[in-house]
């Protein structure tokens, strides 16, 4: 069992966490501890939400100002620099009244997971 | 059929008297409706009108018949005539029926409704119902009733009845004409006839015979029209014959087009009176649905977004090239392969052919042919073949490629990263007010109470892993300060299992980081200082190894083995030494088999260098007297530090008490022995700042702070109970914390009380506490219990009172001078010991005081630790300086201080009674000739060795050949159904134990061997005797004479005899045990039970 399997069931099994969810890139439930129609509604919502907050960390990213000047002639070291140069989304944490959801959009995937901080 | 229906009666009228006709009955419909309804009352019929009925219907008729006429016929001219203008008279004829009512009643206003109930209809007619059998009432009967009703005049130019019309005209027209025919015919007839009458002759005198026939039957018309055409002479027949009725389409044809010309109002009945009523107002109305779903979609494209999806199109192109100019190389190989494969096959048939050639050509070449056939067919069989072999390494390639794509998201690394995030943000929130207390808390109270102090426990770190094992070490990550790792395993001997090593971090107190697990338990652990990933561990086996944690990899990157001179005894520290010029990474480790070694990590193993061996420090003369005695004698060693100012100075404690300044430089000889504590000293640690002070923390109870360059202790602080670990803090120099085993840690900070402890608390309540580490940035004490546990502890502010920093200027110094200061006072007044007790300055004073714990109380039963081999060596060369006295003052058995040692060796426990009132408390005593020069003296009982006579001796031999190496001494008490009751002495390194002919062998074939006896005693135990060897042993001897050719009896295949698996090993050995055990019987039990408790220095305490 991989690591990640393994951090992640230690996750399902947590105290108070409700339920976790790995989407694929196309917003579909893979990986889920939740019942279907949940994950699924999760799922949706999420991702939209990511894609939504991705832009605006995007937009807001005022180091380099214009991604024109940015852009190089192809060989993967600027290239990388480009791309180190700019901002991204590494995560996100929704506060309740009831639940904390913590979203992690990484690699193309994102983890969801669902927590009730007070109880247990 | 129009003509016909028409009839004669008909005759003579207009389409619009006809119309009128239809009109007129309907009037007077509506009069006799009138008189009905006037029978019962009902007087809307105008005054005039009943006047005039009563005047009779003549006068009536009179009137009426000038529009009508119709009925009246041919009389109503003459009644016109008749009755002439009569004035009207008023008589009012009432039916006879009707009430006669007053004239006020006349005049009484009746209100009169209409309503839609047909006051006529019946309201009782009764139906037959055949479905229920029987008459019903039927409830809906025609309530229609009419007053008036009167159609129109027009009609629609294209229906049926206009047609009908049309024709009627038509065919009145048409009669006319024929009646104006006849009677011109008439007319000319008479001329005629008036002519003939003259004499003049006439044309046609036939056809006068016929208009009698014609005017009288209807038929006439019929007969006469296809009559008219015959009759040339007449021009409108001739006009007429257009529009006869056997031809249908030529009227229907101009009724249409006269449709077109003169378009009627209303196709429909079209009422010329006003009959439109009010038009009711329009309403409008509607129904509201539930609104249909609705659903944001929109984008926000950035620069950025576009830039990436650029550069990732871009970079998807470049991959998609790339695969496609490898798939082309490829396929070029394959094709090149092919072709060379072809050319062969080809070559070898033309050759055939060129062969058979000679003889007949034709038949030659065919052979060539058939061969090249053969050729390319054998030829290409290959190649399917190879791609058959091919393709499925191809697929799996790209199975296997999927495979790696899918892994690398859900299980890749910046998966694995976001999930680690997650959970410890789970933990965050799950110990949210751990976390803020950490943070924020501090104990206010501490603001009133001064000089005391209060730990505030957090997070406790626990895995089960980690279970039932004792938490051996704690070590900080120098780099990240919230990371740190636990070493796991036991120091109970017979209780050993696998070592665990668990980093955790402060962020997530659930679970760890990084978990390892060791062959053998873990006894200590460093982290680098530079290389923060590097972890050197110390195992009970004595092996060292190096992990890096990055690896994750449960694979140490260095491991010590027997060839690289690894320990033999558990090593207790490690300690990593800082870089030197050459870039080497070194660390050194203390073992209790003496040695202190350094470890080089070169590029494939562990280099190791002996720094010191820890001989142990015994009457200098009666070494010189015997040099044998030193031999294989050398000190445990627990525990050691490094001054932190002098790299090369470092002090190690031991299991005998002592404590030792040595230096890196000088490995023969100790710098300075400080002897103080009267048991093991599991701790020393220098003093972060004050580059000459260290404390030590040991068994018998005390914590003891040195100033190196004073063999005597400055202060010494009782603890009333064993003493498991000592830290200075980090931030002070006056602060320190000790934690004991009943489970209390004690925090001092000297510079306000060097009497009694800031903080002295109880963290567990039933385990013993053994490990402390202080972060080494944050007020966090992280402590150790013997049940796997690890908690951590927020230290008060009155704790940190006293802190330096380098970066504040002056406090280093100024906290320096204060510890001198105190130092000082300790020195002048109250005297080095003064927090001690009496008992450890006795002691102390006593010199060799590690004697005193060995012997048992007066008369009674004394529990001595008996440990195997080597322990009994040391013990013997240890109690050989030791005072009568110390060892009668003891006040019972202690066993504490071999808590490590015991747990190290298996050593096998067992009461002796004491023989006389004397100190002949162990058996283990006084052996060899040291302790005989010294000891026998006091304590002959328990040293003496009488060998037996050679002749006894050759006899046991005899019986087994063990005693070739093992001298049998004299029977000792009356332990005999134990272990044996003989004294036994090694004829190799003059050991002197107690025991039976196995506790002999056990002498050689046991881990702690006799290091003296060489191979070849070994073989010859392994060949004669059936003993077992542990295993590392007879690989050893097996090896040994695999290598001198020696015949192994044991073996019998020739080859390695097969050995027992571990498991199996593991029983014989419990068994084993279980027979001493059983043997040992209930005084080994007390001991094991007092061993457990763990250091009890009862003797030392409690004087």
């Amino acid at each position: 069992m991989s690591e990640v399997e393994e951090t992640f069931k230690r996750i399902s099994s947590h105290k108070g966490v409700l339920g976790s969810i790995i989407v694929n890139g196309d917003g579909i439930p893979i990986r889920t501890t939740l019942d279907n129609t949940t994950s699924v509604q999760y799922a949706a919502l999420m991702s939209t939400l990511v894609s939504k907050a991705r832009t605006i960390v995007k937009g807001f990213n005022k180091h380099d100002q214009n991604p024109a000047t940015a852009r190089v002639k192809g060989d993967g070291a600027s290239s990388k620099k480009a791309a180190a140069a700019q901002n991204d989304l590494t995560f996100l944490r929704i506060r309740s009244k009831k639940h904390e959801i913590m979203v992690a959009p990484d690699g193309g995937f994102i983890l969801i997971v669902i927590q009730n901080p007070s109880g247990d | 059929m129009a003509p016909k229906k028409a009839g004669p009666g008909a005759k003579g009228k207009t389409p619009k008297a006809r119309g009128g006709k239809v009109a007129s009955p309907a009037g007077s419909g509506t009069v006799g409706g009138g008189s009905s309804v006037g029978g019962s009352g009902a007087g809307d019929l105008s005054e005039d009108r009943l006047r005039s009925a009563r005047s009779g219907g003549v006068g009536w008729d009179r009137r009426e018949s000038g529009e009508g006429g119709s009925s009246g016929g041919p009389s109503s001219p003459l009644s016109d005539r008749d009755i002439g203008w009569a004035p009207p008279e008023r008589e009012i004829i009432a039916p006879k029926e009707q009430l006669h009512l007053t004239p006020d009643e006349l005049c009484e206003e009746i209100t009169k409704t209409l309503t839609a109930n047909n006051p006529n209809a019946p309201r009782n007619v009764v139906r037959y119902l055949h479905n229920e059998k029987g008459y019903k009432l039927d409830q809906f009967v025609d309530q229609l009733g009419m007053h008036f009703a009167m159609d129109g005049w027009l009609m629609n130019k294209g229906s049926e009845e206009a047609k009908r019309q049309l024709e009627f005209e038509r065919i009145e027209e048409e009669k006319k004409a024929i009646k104006a025919i006849e009677e011109r015919k008439k007319k000319e007839e008479e001329e005629r006839v008036k002519l003939l009458a003259l004499g003049i002759p006439t044309p046609g005198a036939e056809g006068s015979e016929q208009p009698p026939g014609t005017s009288a039957s209807p038929e006439g018309i019929g007969t006469s029209a296809p009559e008219s055409p015959a009759s040339p002479s007449s021009p409108i027949t001739l006009t007429l014959s257009p529009r006869l009725p056997g031809e249908t389409e030529p009227p229907k044809r101009r009724g249409s087009m006269e449709d077109d010309f003169k378009t009627l109002r209303n196709e429909f009945n079209f009422s010329e009176r006003a009959a439109q009523t009010v038009n009711n107002s329009l309403r409008d109305r509607g129904i509201e649905t539930e609104p249909p779903h609705l659903a944001d979609e929109n984008a926000l494209a950035t620069q950025w977004v576009i830039f990436d999806s650029y550069m990732e199109d871009q970079e998807s192109q470049r991959a998609q090239r790339e695969v496609q100019k490898k798939r082309e190389l490829g396929k070029l190989a394959a094709a090149a392969a092919v072709e060379a494969g072809v050319a062969g096959e080809g070559g070898g048939g033309g050759g055939g052919g060129g062969g058979s050639g000679g003889p007949g050509g034709a038949a030659g070449s065919a052979a060539g042919a058939a061969a090249a056939g053969v050729g390319a067919a054998a030829a290409g069989k290959p190649d399917e073949h190879n791609r058959i072999a091919a393709s499925p390494a191809g697929r799996e390639e790209v199975s296997s490629g999927r495979r790696d794509e899918r892994d690398s998201c859900v299980h890749g690394k910046t998966m694995y990263k976001a999930v680690r995030v997650v959970e410890r943000m789970l933990n965050q929130n799950t110990y949210e007010e751990i976390a803020e207390d950490y943070k924020y808390w501090e104990d206010a109270s501490d603001a009133f109470r001064e000089g005391e102090g209060t730990l505030l426990p957090l997070w406790k770190f626990y895995h089960e892993r980690g279970s039932r094992k004792c938490v051996t070490s704690i070590c900080w990550n120098p780099e990240y300060v919230d990371l740190f790792a636990v070493g796991y395993g036991s120091f109970s001997f017979t209780r050993q299992t696998l070592g665990v090593i668990c980093c955790f971090t402060l962020k997530n107190p659930s679970y760890p980081e990084y978990v390892f697990t060791t062959d053998s338990g873990v006894m200590s652990l460093d982290f680098h200082p530079q290389h923060c990933s590097l972890l050197a561990v110390g195992l009970y086996d004595g092996s060292v190894v190096v992990y890096d944690v990055r690896n994750k990899l449960n694979r140490p990157i260095f491991k010590s083995t027997v060839k690289t001179g690894k320990h033999t005894d558990p090593v207790w520290q490690v300690r990593w030494q800082e870089e030197d010029l050459t870039k080497a990474l070194s660390f050194f480790s203390v073992s209790s088999d003496g040695r202190v070694s350094l470890w080089t990590m070169s590029k494939s193993e562990l280099q190791h260098q002996d720094v010191m061996e820890l001989k142990l420090t015994t009457d200098w003369k009666a070494l010189e007297a015997d040099d044998d005695a030193t031999l294989g004698s050398l000190a445990g060693g627990c525990c050691f530090d490094f001054n932190r100012t002098t790299d090369h100075l470092f002090i190690v404690g031991t299991e005998e008490g002592t404590i030792h300044k040595c230096s890196k430089a000088y490995n023969s000889q100790y710098l300075e022995t400080y002897k103080g504590h009267s048991m093991a000293v599991h701790s020393v640690a220098w003093n972060y700042w004050h580059p000459r002070v260290f404390l030590s923390a040991s068994s018998d109870w005390t914590v003891k702070l040195w100033e190196h360059t004073n063999p005597n202790p400055v202060l010494s602080f009782d603890l009333s109970n064993a003493v498991g670990d000592v830290a200075w803090a980090p931030y002070s120099v006056t602060t320190f914390a000790a934690v004991t085993n009943d489970g209390k840690v004690h925090v001092f900070d000297l510079a306000e009380n060097k009497h009694e402890p800031m903080c002295e608390q109880k963290i567990v309540r039933k385990a013993k506490l053994l490990k402390l580490a202080f972060n080494p940035k944050h007020p966090i004490l992280l402590v150790g219990d013997d049940r796997g546990g690890v908690t951590s502890l927020k230290l008060s502010p009155n704790l940190r009172k006293n802190v330096v920093h380098n970066a504040v200027q002056g406090s280093v110094q100024k906290g320096i001078e204060r510890l001198n200061h105190i130092m000082e006072v300790a020195l002048k007044g109250e005297g080095p010991l003064s927090y001690g007790q009496d008992g450890h300055a006795a002691e102390a004073a006593a010199g060799e005081a590690g004697a005193g714990r060995v012997d048992g109380s007066d008369g009674v039963l004394a529990a001595v630790l008996e440990t195997h081999a080597r322990l009994g060596c040391w013990q013997g060369e240890d109690c050989g300086g030791a005072s009568e006295d110390d060892i009668e003052g003891a006040e019972g058995p202690s066993t504490g201080r071999h808590r490590r040692r015991g747990q190290g060796l298996r050593i096998s426990e067992y009461a002796v009674r004491r023989k006389g009132g004397g100190g002949c408390g162990t058996m283990t005593g006084g052996a060899g000739p040291s302790g005989e020069g010294t000891g026998g003296a006091r304590g002959t009982a328990g040293r003496g060795f009488v060998p037996q006579s050679d002749r006894e001796m050759a006899r046991l031999r005899r019986g087994n050949s063990i005693w070739n190496f093992v001298t049998a001494g004299e029977l000792v008490g009356d332990q005999s159904k134990m272990h044996g009751d003989r004294k036994l002495r090694c004829n190799f390194c003059n050991h002197v134990w107690q025991g039976n002919e196995t506790k002999a062998a056990r002498h050689f074939t046991q881990p702690k061997y006799c290091k003296i006896a060489g191979m070849r005693v070994l073989v010859d135990i392994w060949n004669n005797t059936g003993y077992m060897f542990v295993d590392k042993t007879a690989q050893r001897v097996q090896r040994w004479m695999a290598d001198e050719g020696i015949r192994d009896t044991r073996s019998t295949t020739g080859g390695q005899r097969p050995r027992a698996d571990e498991a199996e090993r593991d029983e014989m050995q419990d068994f084993l045990d279980a027979q001493e055990g059983a043997r040992a019987g209930s005084a080994r039990q007390a001991c094991e039970t007092r061993q457990l408790d763990a250091a009890s220095p009862i003797c030392l305490g409690r004087r």
